[in-house]
């Protein structure tokens, strides 16, 4: 077990660094002049060097890249291109705005579509779960940005309820924060409930048809026990790891959702740094979603272990 | 490479026999594949699957046929509710929804689909390269193929096309890139499994070349995780393209590309003018929801679940 | 008419004043005129006021100082500018103590540099704090801020500032003509430096400050006032390049609180405000990228105001009745510029080709369809029908397709394919949109680039070259639409669009043209300015570097609990004397 962790450990220090590199490559292979970029048209051209000068672009591209991969193992992220504050002082707090919308979403997505997988499960090929199964398919098909923006029209302006700006005011309440994260958090729920859903139902049936569910049963076990301690445990591996990939997705895929409800998560602050051309900014924002991507599916793969002890956690990924 | 050589022990003996299982394989690839597209044919949200997207291609072949005016230059009264004859409606530049829906389909096709077969033939040579030759080019793929995953694929079909600029080829280029790694992860462990089986045991003893043994003895066998992840990714393309599409790095005005009149339309919902982004939008989901069910059914079928 | 009092107010005023002064008493200005140039030749509205009564051409519909209420309405052909006011204070005892305003406003797309920024998100947060010497008056007049009081020397050359006395600064310390001098030095280097070097400038004591002009202009104080948002008055000890979020301060009503680029920004009252105290607790300005966003703000009840959108996006605000919607007839435009120095758009074919695409556009359609008629039609020169000098005497240009493709033909480029640049900005990629189709009538064939401001300004100007004449803008596309906001005079879009400087997409270099915008600059009259502006709208007009399609009106929204916002129309938003009713 512990092998197995440091091994996966050690993975993840790997990839991050690839990471950085494939972002720095990507970013400066058609990258122009940052410091015109940033001070605009109409700057002269000594400031302009002035500027890349003190950003340190002006530098040759292989002293750039040492210093970003070095600046990233010391967690020192530089200064964003485009403010001229540290980086981290812009991503973090990004960070924090992703994380309280995507565990709002999944505290809700959860254990409905668990529960509507099973439920859909248990009555296969039955109405249910043929409504089930197309529901979830239906929402899930629908891109996000157009559940975000008829939620949007229908619920903050209509009717009232929810928030245009999803970005809570500083000082506000916990509960205060859920009117604004609500319809954001909605539309997300909407996306990735068909998916959760249709994976559990899977699984679920999948484990219903197995020897060691016909074995208990016919045990004489109490069905209760049997869907807790053989089933589920069986089913939900795949579950899991859908879930543990759309978290990393939460964080950095759900532009749209973002940008219709003109929410400041790292989303945004990466589409606004793609713009801008912000590779500090960019690097760290990519870092830190690679950094919950790794950890949700490794989290996961030990949760699958810990559910069902026959996975051999060492049998290759 | 020590995986590739034939194992001391395989006597000559075999060999004939290993060829004559080969060809019986071959001759059991044939009645399966007849087999499953008869199961497929009997699969009504297959059937529907197909009509839906059919209907798009159609489409997208001939708008002219189907959208009863110009969908880029007719005009007439800006935001009209849907009506004869604009039966979806206009747009915010007074051009008829309907027309546009329906033009718009010939965008999404010319580049979802490419893509994603793109992504699938990138995925497969690399898969197949990985779970073949092992080593420390698996090695080394599967970290980069990692680090690929954790990417945010919008952020990233955005930068491409805000540096390398806005066209369909480094759309499509950008989605079948980021496509690859997942593709090739399946492959590589489809081909893992086969890697130990008799048939490639007895193609290496043939002496045939590596190349020869991927293409053209493991690759048929593993065709079946191949076409439950095209027909998945066409599905993951449309929805990739469509939100690049939105968020600006759709093709240009006036193109009716569906993502991109949902975005030039959304902001006039709250205006009640929901006709000019909804049926676009229900365009997107209905390609979306075809190629899902058509994928589910493959993957039923041929994956017996 | 009272004669003496009239020649004691005549005796204490310069020449320039006499003669606006002459032409009013004698009927050649209208009242209204009479307002505005008298605010920029630095007349207060007292002295006015008292030759207007004893010009005994005060009707009663309105005394100068008198108040009224913001022109507000949401009817498509209003014009602003009732009457000047100082300081537009809505009716007394409405407005009550206390709140926040919440103000929804485009994200900065620049560092908050206050000279050196650029857009309209910019702006809005800079100028909540910083001031200018000159301020808005009603329509297009200006109103003391800063300044108490200015004027011009004989010809208008040389002009002298009396500042506000007892001006503090945010943090600490007065507001002394050391600041102005500073300031304006920072300027001479950079958006005044066709008016000033840094050596004209000479603090006189503390409270006044001379203005010695490169060249004469009648109209400088606009150059000092909102209308050219990058003037304002910054600490002595700011530099080039300091930004307003990492050092706030200022003089103005309120004082930066916090500052988020995601979010957004708040303010607290400043209680020492040479206006007195801000009837506001508070002031929130809302960041986000686009209209739809702000719009759904307000009628969401998350903002109480829009500072500026498009109409294309705002019918559900035009059909609300708990939202006042404010139309103000304005010389912003949009600007399709050609690169006349090289390329397909110089020389004489590429003079051809510019007047198809100026005889291709139906203007009366776009402002139908596209501003859906809240807008002046164009005629490629930008001085708008706003302006009191205008000269309304120039034949208007009309679509004429034939002609149009006979030109192509005569260029040799029937059926021109060629790609157009766009920002996504309001209501400009319809614009091009609609723009794109009636040219194909004439057989152009544009692709459209609609891009995000984040990206866009690059197309249109790269990079500042000082080297090959004419200085400035360079490295852009050579085909494209451009934002241009609202001013109180056209000096800044024919000095640094046209002649000289860095808006120069066009490459436009033209003596006469030049010329002819000296002269106009140095007139200080309204009857010779007349004279004087023909040339420069036939110049243009006929050169036409740029076509300019129409003149749209600002639009600005809030909720009809709010009272006394000053909106400019180029993303001020003047909120000292703003607040709620009931």
């Amino acid at each position: 077990m512990r092998r197995f962790i440091l091994k996966r450990l050690g993975a993840i220090v790997i990839n991050l660094w690839l990471l950085a590199t494939i972002v720095f490559v990507v970013v400066n292979v058609l990258g122009g002049d940052i410091g015109r970029k940033v001070l605009g048209p109409t700057a002269k051209a000594e400031d302009v060097a002035a500027y890349n000068a003190l950003i340190g672009t002006d530098k040759p591209m292989i002293q750039q890249y040492f210093t970003s991969i070095k600046n990233i193992f010391t967690l020192n992220f530089g200064n964003s291109y485009q403010s001229q504050s540290p980086v981290i002082d812009l991503v973090l707090p990004a960070l924090g705005r992703s994380a309280k919308l995507a565990i709002l979403a999944f505290i809700i997505t959860i254990p409905i579509s668990i529960a509507a997988g099973i439920f859909a499960a248990r009555r296969q090929d039955k109405l249910a779960d043929r409504v089930v199964v197309n529901v979830g398919l239906g929402s899930s098909s629908i891109p996000e940005f157009v559940t975000a923006a008829v939620l949007l029209a229908l619920f903050a302006v209509h009717f009232k309820v929810g928030k245009v700006y999803a970005n809570p005011p500083a000082g506000t309440s916990i509960f205060g924060q859920l009117e604004y994260l609500l319809l954001p958090a909605m539309a997300m729920v909407i996306s990735y409930f068909g998916y959760i859903a249709r994976m559990t139902r899977a699984g679920v049936i999948t484990a219903l048809h197995a020897d060691y569910t016909r074995t208990a049963t016919m045990k004489g076990l109490p069905p209760g026990q049997v869907m807790r301690k053989h089933i589920l445990r069986n089913a939900l591996a795949p579950t899991i790891t859908v879930i543990s990939v759309q978290i990393g997705y939460l964080f950095g895929g759900i532009v749209g959702v973002e940008k219709v409800f003109n929410y400041a998560g790292l989303g945004t602050t990466m589409l606004n740094a793609v713009g801008k051309q912000d590779i500090p900014v960019l690097q760290a924002s990519v870092l830190i979603v690679g950094i919950i991507y790794m950890a949700s599916t490794l989290l996961a793969d030990l949760l699958i272990a810990y559910l069902n002890p026959r996975v051999r956690l060492d049998a290759g990924s | 490479m020590s995986e590739m050589k034939p194992t001391p022990d395989d006597s000559v003996e075999d060999i004939d026999a290993f060829i004559e299982a080969a060809a019986a394989n071959l001759h059991d690839r044939k009645e399966a594949r007849r087999e499953s597209w008869r199961l497929l044919r009997r699969r009504p949200s297959f059937i529907i699957g197909v009509v839906i997207m059919g209907f798009w291609v159609v489409c997208a072949l001939v708008p002219d046929l189907i959208a009863p005016f110009d969908p880029l230059d007719y005009r007439t009264d800006i935001n009209a509710s849907p009506s004869w004859p604009n039966i979806f409606g206009t747009d915010r530049g007074g051009r008829d929804v309907f027309s546009r829906v329906i033009a718009g389909a010939r965008d999404i096709l010319k580049l979802a689909p490419p893509a994603a077969l793109l992504g699938v033939v990138f995925g497969v040579i690399l898969g197949l390269f990985m779970g073949f030759l092992r080593g420390w080019f698996d090695t080394v793929a599967s970290r980069v193929v990692e680090s690929f995953l954790s990417l945010p694929v919008v952020l990233l079909g955005l930068l491409a096309v805000t540096t390398l600029g806005k066209s369909n080829l480094v759309v499509m280029g950008t989605v079948a890139v980021l496509f690859t790694p997942v593709v090739a992860r399946t492959v590589r462990s489809a081909v893992l499994a086969e890697a130990d089986l008799d048939y490639v045991e007895s193609a290496k003893l043939r002496g045939e070349s590596t190349p020869f043994i991927m293409f053209r003895e493991i690759l048929p066998n593993v065709s079946s995780p191949i076409i439950v992840e095209l027909t998945v990714r066409i599905g993951y393309a449309v929805f990739t393209i469509a939100t690049l599409s939105f968020l600006g790095a759709g093709p240009p005005p006036p193109s009716p590309d569906w993502g991109s009149q949902v975005s030039d339309n959304y902001n006039a919902i709250v205006s009640g003018y929901w006709w000019s982004t909804f049926f676009p939008a229900m365009a997107i989901a209905s390609l979306v929801i075809a190629a899902n069910l058509i994928a589910d059914s493959v993957q039923s079928v041929l994956e017996g679940s | 008419m009272n004669r003496s009092q009239l020649r004691r107010l005549k005796r204490e005023v310069g020449p320039l004043e006499n003669e606006l002064i002459d032409a009013y008493a004698a009927g050649g200005v209208s009242r209204r005129n009479f307002l505005v140039r008298g605010s920029v030749l630095g007349l207060s509205v007292a002295t006015m006021g008292s030759l207007i009564s004893a010009c005994g051409g005060d009707d009663d519909t309105a005394s100068p100082d008198g108040t009224s209420a913001p022109d507000a309405t949401s009817a498509p052909d209003a014009t602003s500018a009732p009457d000047a006011t100082d300081a537009p204070a809505p009716p007394a005892g409405e407005i009550q103590q206390g709140g926040t305003l919440r103000i929804a406003s485009q994200r900065p797309g620049s560092p908050l540099d206050p000279v050196a920024m650029d857009n309209i998100g910019s702006y809005t947060p800079v100028v909540q704090s910083f001031e200018y010497l000159c301020g808005k008056g009603e329509g297009a007049a200006l109103a003391p801020m800063l300044a108490e009081s200015w004027s011009p020397n004989d010809d208008g050359s040389v002009w002298t500032f009396k500042l506000r006395a007892g001006v503090k600064w945010h943090k600490g310390g007065d507001f002394t003509s050391a600041d102005v001098v500073a300031a304006l030095g920072r300027l001479a280097g950079a958006n005044l430096s066709a008016s000033i070097t840094p050596d004209s400038v000479k603090a006189i004591d503390d409270l006044t400050v001379e203005v010695n002009l490169i060249n004469a202009d009648g109209q400088f104080p606009y150059l000092v006032s909102p209308y050219n948002p990058q003037a304002s008055m910054t600490p002595a000890d700011y530099e080039l390049g300091t930004l307003f979020d990492q050092r706030p301060d200022g003089t103005g009503a309120f004082i930066l609180d916090t500052y988020d680029i995601a979010t957004g920004a708040t303010y607290k009252p400043n209680k020492d405000w040479w206006g007195g105290v801000p009837y506001l607790d508070g002031l929130e300005i809302l960041f986000s990228d686009d209209n739809a966003t702000q719009i759904n703000g307000l009628l969401g009840d998350q903002a109480d105001a829009v500072i500026q959108f498009a109409v294309s996006d705002a019918d559900a605000l035009f059909n609300n009745d708990q939202v006042t919607v404010e139309s103000i007839r304005g010389a912003g435009h949009r600007q399709i510029w050609f690169n006349v120095r090289e390329g397909t758009f110089s020389g004489e074919n590429g003079a051809k080709i510019r007047e198809a695409v100026a005889l291709g556009i139906d203007r009366q359609a776009l402002i139908d369809q596209v501003l859906q008629g809240r807008g002046d039609i164009g005629n490629d020169h930008p001085i708008a029908p706003v302006y009191e000098f205008w000269d309304s005497s120039q034949p208007q240009i009309e679509r004429d397709v034939e002609r149009a493709k006979a030109l192509l033909d005569e260029a040799g480029v029937p059926g021109l394919a060629i790609t157009m640049h766009a920002p996504d900005l309001q209501e400009i990629p319809l614009l091009a949109e609609f723009v794109q189709s009636q040219l194909k009538d004439i057989g152009m064939d544009i692709t459209l680039n609609v891009e995000s401001t984040a990206t866009f300004y690059d197309r249109w100007c790269k990079v500042y070259d000082s080297t090959t004449p004419p200085a400035g803008c360079d490295g852009g596309e050579e085909f494209g639409i451009v934002d241009y906001g609202n001013r109180g005079t056209p000096d800044r879009y024919l000095v640094a669009a046209y002649a000289t400087g860095e808006w120069n997409s066009a490459h436009y270099l033209s003596e006469e043209f030049n010329a002819a915008v000296k002269a106009y600059q140095a007139t200080v009259d309204l009857p010779s300015r007349k004279e004087a502006i023909k040339p420069v709208q036939q110049i243009a007009h006929d050169d036409r570097p740029y076509v300019i399609p129409y003149f749209y009106n600002t639009l600005t929204a809030y909720k009809k609990n709010v009272q006394g916002i000053i909106s400019t129309g180029l993303g001020h938003y003047y909120c000292g004397k703003a607040g709620f009713t009931a």
